[in-house]
C-alpha cells in the first residue's frame, strides 16, 4: 500500500490527501515510478525497449558495446591534410564536406526521424582538433578506437593544430596545472574540447538551404563588385576578402548538408525496395525519403519536416562541424508554426496531436542515443547522462503574451509518456501561462522526472535586456527579442532565434569552487587535501587573519586570481577558434553572419557572459560557521579549528559539533543570510563582474551545480561547516546543504530570495514528498508554491519527487528500477546509473513537506 | 626525504603503478595523471588525492583491478 | 578480386544526386544485434576491393 500524506489542520478545517488517481493507493512506495512511463504507441515501446543509450559515470559508459568510432578522425584527418594552402575557414568547410559525404550513414528499425553522426549507433565520434588529452584519454580507456594504432597516429598528427596546443602555449605551465586538476577552477575548454551552442534552427525550417546558398552567393556577387571598385582604397576594400571566404565557406557547407541529407532519402528508398518486407514500413520510409529529399534544402512545410530538418541540424551543429554539448531552443515556439500547419490546419502532413505526440517521444529517443565524445572529466561530471540536452518551453512571446500553446503540451506529455532522462526541458514560469500547460508541467515533476526545471521568465527577459546594452555592435536585444531565451544548457539563459545567439562556450559556461578556494585560502593558497601543490597566490594562512574582514579579503584576492585566469583561457580559446575552428554551416544559418560575411565563431552581437560558481554554500556556510564561532564569540581560535580541519574533525567531535550545529543556509536566518547574501552579491557576484568577456560584457555567476559537487567535494578536504573530507558539497547553485534546511519550503524561498545582485542565475534543488504532490491537493499546492517563488522574484527551481524507500530498493535491487528518475542538478538521471556516493547525495537532500505555515505564507485555500 | 609507503610516491618504473590499481581512476583532464580513491570512510565518502604521474607512482594499498562506476564518485 | 561492382549490396548514386561520380555506388548492408536491426550505407566505387561481406550479384 502507498504511503498517504497526513492529515493537516490549517485555518481551522483538516486537510486530508487522499489520492488523486485512487489507483495508487495500491503501488507500494518502492516502485511507484516503475508504473509511470507509458509510451503513447506501440512503436515507441519498442523503441525505448532497444534504444540504444550511451550514459556514462564516473567516465565509464554504463551500458556495453558504447565506443568511440574512428570515421570522423579519419575524414577530419584527410580532409586536413588535402586542403593545405586553402584558407582556414574554407578548409573547415571542406572537412565537414568530406565527413557528410563520405561517412557512413544509418537508419535503424521503427525510426521515423533519422541521421546519426558516427559510422556505428553504437559508436560516437571523436574530434582531435580539440583536445590532444581528451582523445589519448580513450585511447588509454575500454572505448578506444579502432585500429588504435591508426588512431593514435591521427592524434599525433593533430597535436600541433589542436585548439589544445595553440591555446596552451599563451599560459604559465603553473596556470595549467591549476587548470587542469579541476579543483579551484574548471579546465579550459581547450583542454577537453567541451562546447555549447544555440544553433539557430529558425533559419533552416523556415529558409531552408538553397535560399541561404543563394543568399551568400548573392553577396559574394556584390562582395566582388565592391574588391573591383576604382579608385582602389586598401582601407576599407581588403575587408572584403575575409567576407568572401566566409561566404564561400558557407556555401560549402550548405551544400554538403543537403547532399548528405539526400544520401539518407537514398538509404531509405533502398532498404524500402531491398529490404524491407512490411508494406506499412515500405510506405514510411518512401514518405521519409520524399522528406529527406525536400528538406533541409527547401523550407518544412509539415511538422513531419520540421522534425527532420531539426535534427539534421543538431546533428551538424552538435556533432560533425564541431562537438557542442546541448539541445538548447525554444522548440515549442520553433515547431508550433507546423504543428498549425499539420495538425489545425491539416495543409501538409496531417495529423493528429496523439501523432505529434509520438514524434516527441521519438525525438526524445534519438537524442537518448545521441553519442558525445566529451572528455573524462565531462563523463564524470554528467553521472547517468550521455551529455547536456536541455529544452526549453513556455515563457512569453515577443508581444509579451502567453508562448504556451499545443506543441508545447504535446512536448510536456511526450515527455511524460516516454520517460526519458533526456533531453531535460526548461519551463519559462510567467504568471501569464495557461493553466492547462502548467498542469502538464505538474504532472511531470509529480511523476518524479526532475524536469521541468522552472526558470523565472520576467527574470530572463530583463538579464537579455541588460547584456544587450554592452552589445559591441550595438545589436543585441531588443525589448521584443527579449522575450526569446531558452536555456544554453543547465541554467544561464541564451537569446534564441535567426540571430544573436551563442555559438561557443567561450562565451559563457565552466566553473569555479569557491569551498576549494576557501580551503587553500586558509592554507596560503596551498592545497594540501588533494593536489599537494600551491594551487593560488600567497595571501597568509588562516592564523594570520585577525578579522572577518581579513578572511574575506583573502579569499577575494584567491577568487579574484582564478577568475582573470579562466575567463582569459576562454577567450584565448575563442581567438583561436575564430583562426582555425570555424563553423561555416553555423555561420549559414545566423542571419548576422549572413548579412555581415562574419565567422559564428566571431561574431558576437549580443554578450552573454558567465561563469559557475560551484560548492558556493559549503564555502558560505563555513564563512558564517567561522565568523560566530571565531569572531563574534570567540569560542575557538582559528589555530583550534586548522587543527581540528588537518584531522579530519578526528578528536574534535564536540568541536565539530558547534561548527556543523552554527547557522545555516535556508533558514530565513537572519544571521546566516546577511553573511551569505553578501558573500553572492560583493564576493562572487562582485568580482566576477569586474571582468569583461570577448564580447565585452560583464561576467556573471550562474551558480549550478553538475555533478561537480560530488567530484569537487571528494577533492575538498574538511570544511568549517562540519562537513568531513571528501564528502559532496552542495548540490545546487543556491540550494542549501544536505538536510541543513528545516524550516520548510517557504523558508527556502525567502532566504534565496534575498540574493539579487550580480547574479546572472541560481539552482534550486528542492525535493518534495510525494505522498502530498500525488493527492487531491498536489497541484494547488505546487502552484501557490510557484506563484510565491515567482513573486518573491527568484530565479531558478526544480524538484525531486520521489521516495527514500523507493531510491533505497534501488540500490538493493538495481535491475528492477531502470524507470526511476532523478535530478541531480541541471540534469536528470536514471538513479541506478549513478555511483553509490552520487546516488547517497539524493537520499540525503531534505524532503519538503509543506506544513499550515507554508499554506499560510503562499495564501493558499484548500478545500475539504 | 622519507619516502611512507603507505603514502602516494614516485618510484619511477615501478612494477606496480597508479595507472593499473584499482583504486585510481584517470584525471579528468590529463590520462597521464590520475585520481587516488582510497581514502573511503564508512558513510560511503571518497576523499581523493591527486596522483602527479600515473606511471610512476605508487603505495602499499596497490591492488590490481578496476572498480566499477557505482564504486567511483 | 571481387569488386564492390559485382556485390548485392552495391547500389549506383543516381546522375542526379548532389554526389554523384562516375562509378560510385552506395554500400548498404543489414546489421543485426541484440538492440536490433539497422542499415549502413557508405560510398564505395565500382573497382572497390570488395570486402568480407561481398555476396555476388
Amino acid at each position: 500500500m502507498a504511503t498517504m500524506a497526513p492529515a493537516v489542520e490549517y485555518k481551522g478545517k483538516v486537510i486530508d490527501f487522499p489520492f488523486e488517481n485512487p489507483e495508487e493507493e495500491k503501488i507500494p512506495d518502492d516502485e511507484l515510478h516503475e508504473h509511470l512511463a507509458k509510451p503513447s504507441t506501440e512503436r515507441t515501446k519498442r523503441l525505448k525497449a532497444r534504444c540504444r543509450w550511451k550514459h556514462a559515470s564516473a567516465g565509464e559508459f554504463v551500458e556495453h558495446g558504447v565506443r568511440a568510432g574512428i570515421e570522423r578522425m579519419r575524414l577530419v584527418t584527410e580532409a586536413h591534410k588535402a586542403s593545405r594552402g586553402k584558407p582556414e575557414v574554407t578548409r573547415r568547410a571542406l572537412i565537414l564536406e568530406r565527413c557528410l559525404n563520405k561517412g557512413t550513414i544509418c537508419l535503424q528499425t521503427d525510426e521515423k526521424i533519422i541521421g546519426y553522426h558516427a559510422e556505428d549507433p553504437n559508436y560516437f565520434p571523436l574530434y582531435p582538433e580539440l583536445s590532444y588529452m581528451n582523445v589519448k584519454d580513450y585511447l588509454m580507456s575500454d572505448y578506444s578506437p579502432q585500429p588504435e594504432a591508426e588512431a593514435e597516429a591521427i592524434n599525433d598528427y593533430w597535436k600541433p593544430y589542436s585548439l589544445q596546443a595553440k591555446c596552451e602555449q599563451y599560459f604559465d605551465p603553473i596556470d595549467l596545472t591549476r587548470m587542469y586538476q579541476v579543483s579551484t577552477m574548471e579546465a579550459p575548454t581547450f583542454a577537453h574540447g567541451y562546447n555549447s551552442i544555440i544553433p539557430p534552427y529558425e533559419t533552416v525550417l523556415e529558409d531552408g538551404l538553397l535560399k541561404r546558398i543563394k543568399m551568400a552567393e548573392e553577396h559574394i556577387k556584390e562582395a566582388k563588385a565592391e574588391l573591383a571598385k576604382e579608385p582602389w582604397d586598401g582601407s576599407k576594400q581588403l575587408s572584403w576578402i575575409p567576407k568572401i571566404d566566409n561566404w564561400q565557406a558557407m556555401v560549402i557547407a550548405d551544400k554538403a548538408v543537403i547532399a548528405w541529407a539526400r544520401r539518407y532519402a537514398r538509404l531509405c528508398k533502398i532498404v524500402a525496395e531491398n529490404f524491407e518486407s512490411d508494406p506499412d514500413r515500405k510506405k514510411e520510409l518512401m514518405e521519409m525519403a520524399e522528406i529527406s529529399n525536400r528538406v533541409p534544402a527547401e523550407p518544412c512545410k509539415g511538422l513531419k519536416d520540421a522534425f527532420q530538418a531539426k535534427w539534421y541540424t543538431f546533428l551538424v551543429c552538435h556533432g560533425i562541424e564541431r562537438y557542442a554539448s546541448g539541445f538548447a531552443h525554444k522548440e515549442d515556439k520553433v515547431l508550433y508554426p507546423y504543428y498549425k500547419a499539420s495538425v489545425i490546419d491539416k495543409t501538409f502532413q496531417p495529423m493528429t496531436h496523439a501523432d505529434v505526440v509520438e514524434y516527441v517521444e521519438m525525438e526524445r529517443l534519438k537524442i537518448s542515443e545521441h553519442g558525445a565524445g566529451k572528455s573524462r572529466g565531462y563523463r564524470e561530471i554528467f553521472p547517468g547522462s550521455n551529455d547536456l540536452f536541455i529544452l526549453t518551453l513556455g515563457g512569453t512571446n515577443r508581444d509579451g503574451s502567453d508562448g504556451c500553446n499545443d506543441m508545447t503540451d504535446a512536448i510536456l506529455e511526450g515527455a511524460r509518456n516516454i520517460r526519458t532522462t533526456e533531453p531535460s526541458i526548461v519551463f519559462r514560469y510567467s504568471k501569464k501561462n495557461r493553466p492547462q500547460t502548467l498542469r502538464k508541467v505538474f504532472n511531470c515533476v509529480r511523476d518524479g522526472l526532475g524536469y521541468p526545471s522552472i526558470k523565472n521568465d520576467d527574470v530572463g527577459i530583463e538579464q537579455m535586456k541588460y547584456y544587450s546594452k554592452f552589445s559591441m555592435n550595438n545589436n543585441g536585444a531588443t525589448d521584443e527579442e527579449a522575450h526569446d531565451w531558452c536555456n544554453v544548457l543547465c541554467m544561464s539563459p541564451g537569446l534564441c532565434g535567426r540571430r544573436k545567439s551563442q555559438k561557443t562556450r567561450s562565451e559563457g559556461g565552466s566553473a569555479i569552487f569557491p569551498a576549494k578556494i576557501l580551503e587553500i585560502t586558509l592554507n596560503n593558497g596551498y592545497d594540501w587535501a588533494y593536489s599537494d601543490m600551491q594551487l593560488g597566490p600567497e595571501t597568509g594562512n588562516a592564523e594570520d587573519f585577525k578579522t572577518y574582514d581579513d578572511l574575506l579579503e583573502a579569499f577575494r584576492k584567491q577568487y579574484s586570481y582564478v577568475m582573470s585566469l579562466v575567463v582569459r583561457a576562454k577567450d584565448v580559446g575563442r581567438h583561436i577558434e575564430t583562426q582555425y575552428l570555424q563553423i561555416p554551416f553555423v555561420s549559414s544559418i545566423d542571419d548576422g553572419c549572413m548579412e555581415l560575411g562574419e565567422e559564428a565563431t566571431h561574431l558576437s552581437e549580443q554578450p552573454n557572459g558567465w561563469h559557475n560558481p560551484i560548492t558556493t554554500i559549503v564555502a558560505a556556510n563555513s564563512l558564517v560557521a567561522m565568523k560566530k564561532l571565531i569572531y563574534d564569540e570567540k569560542k575557538y581560535t582559528m589555530k583550534q579549528l586548522m587543527d581540528a580541519l588537518k584531522a579530519n574533525w578526528e578528536g574534535h567531535e564536540e568541536m565539530r559539533k558547534d561548527f556543523k550545529n552554527a547557522p545555516k543556509w535556508g533558514n530565513d536566518d537572519d544571521y546566516a543570510d546577511t553573511i551569505i547574501q553578501s558573500f553572492y552579491e560583493d564576493i562572487l557576484g562582485g568580482e566576477m563582474a569586474k571582468v569583461t568577456n570577448y564580447s565585452g560584457g560583464p561576467v556573471l555567476p550562474v551558480g549550478q551545480a553538475v555533478a561537480l559537487y560530488m567530484e569537487v567535494g571528494s577533492r575538498t578536504g574538511p570544511t568549517p561547516d562540519g562537513r568531513y573530507g571528501g564528502e559532496a558539497a552542495d548540490d545546487g547553485g543556491i540550494s542549501p546543504y544536505f538536510g541543513t534546511d528545516t524550516k520548510g519550503p517557504t523558508a527556502v524561498l525567502k532566504s534565496v530570495s534575498k540574493v539579487q545582485k550580480n547574479q546572472k542565475a541560481n539552482l534550486l534543488n528542492q525535493r518534495l514528498a510525494v505522498p502530498m504532490m500525488r493527492s487531491v491537493h498536489g497541484f494547488d499546492i505546487w502552484h501557490a508554491y510557484m506563484d510565491t517563488w515567482h513573486d518573491l522574484n527568484v530565479d531558478h527551481v526544480q524538484f525531486n519527487c520521489v521516495s527514500t524507500d523507493e531510491m533505497r530498493a534501488a540500490q538493493r535491487e538495481p535491475e528492477k528500477h531502470r524507470d526511476l528518475i532523478v535530478r541531480i542538478a541541471g540534469f536528470s538521471a536514471r538513479f541506478v546509473d549513478i555511483p553509490t556516493y552520487g546516488q547517497n547525495t539524493i537520499i540525503a537532500r531534505n524532503e519538503q513537506n509543506f506544513g499550515p505555515q507554508d499554506f499560510e505564507f503562499m495564501n493558499l485555500e484548500l478545500g475539504q | 626525504m622519507e619516502v611512507v609507503d603507505s603514502q602516494l610516491h614516485v618510484e619511477e618504473g615501478t612494477v606496480k603503478p597508479c595507472l593499473k590499481c584499482k583504486w585510481q581512476i584517470a584525471d579528468p583532464t590529463n590520462p597521464d595523471q590520475g585520481q587516488c580513491t582510497v581514502n573511503r570512510t564508512a558513510m560511503g565518502s571518497i576523499w581523493k588525492r591527486w596522483i602527479r604521474d600515473v606511471h610512476n607512482m605508487t603505495c602499499s594499498k596497490h591492488e590490481e583491478g578496476k572498480l566499477s562506476f557505482r564504486e567511483h564518485v | 578480386m571481387a569488386t564492390c561492382g559485382e556485390c548485392t549490396f552495391f547500389f549506383r548514386v543516381p546522375e542526379n544526386a548532389d554526389d554523384f561520380e562516375p562509378d560510385k555506388g552506395d554500400c548498404v548492408t543489414e546489421k543485426r544485434d541484440e538492440k536490433g536491426t539497422y542499415w549502413l550505407s557508405r560510398p564505395v566505387f565500382v573497382s572497390t576491393d570488395s570486402c568480407t561481406q561481398f555476396q555476388k550479384k
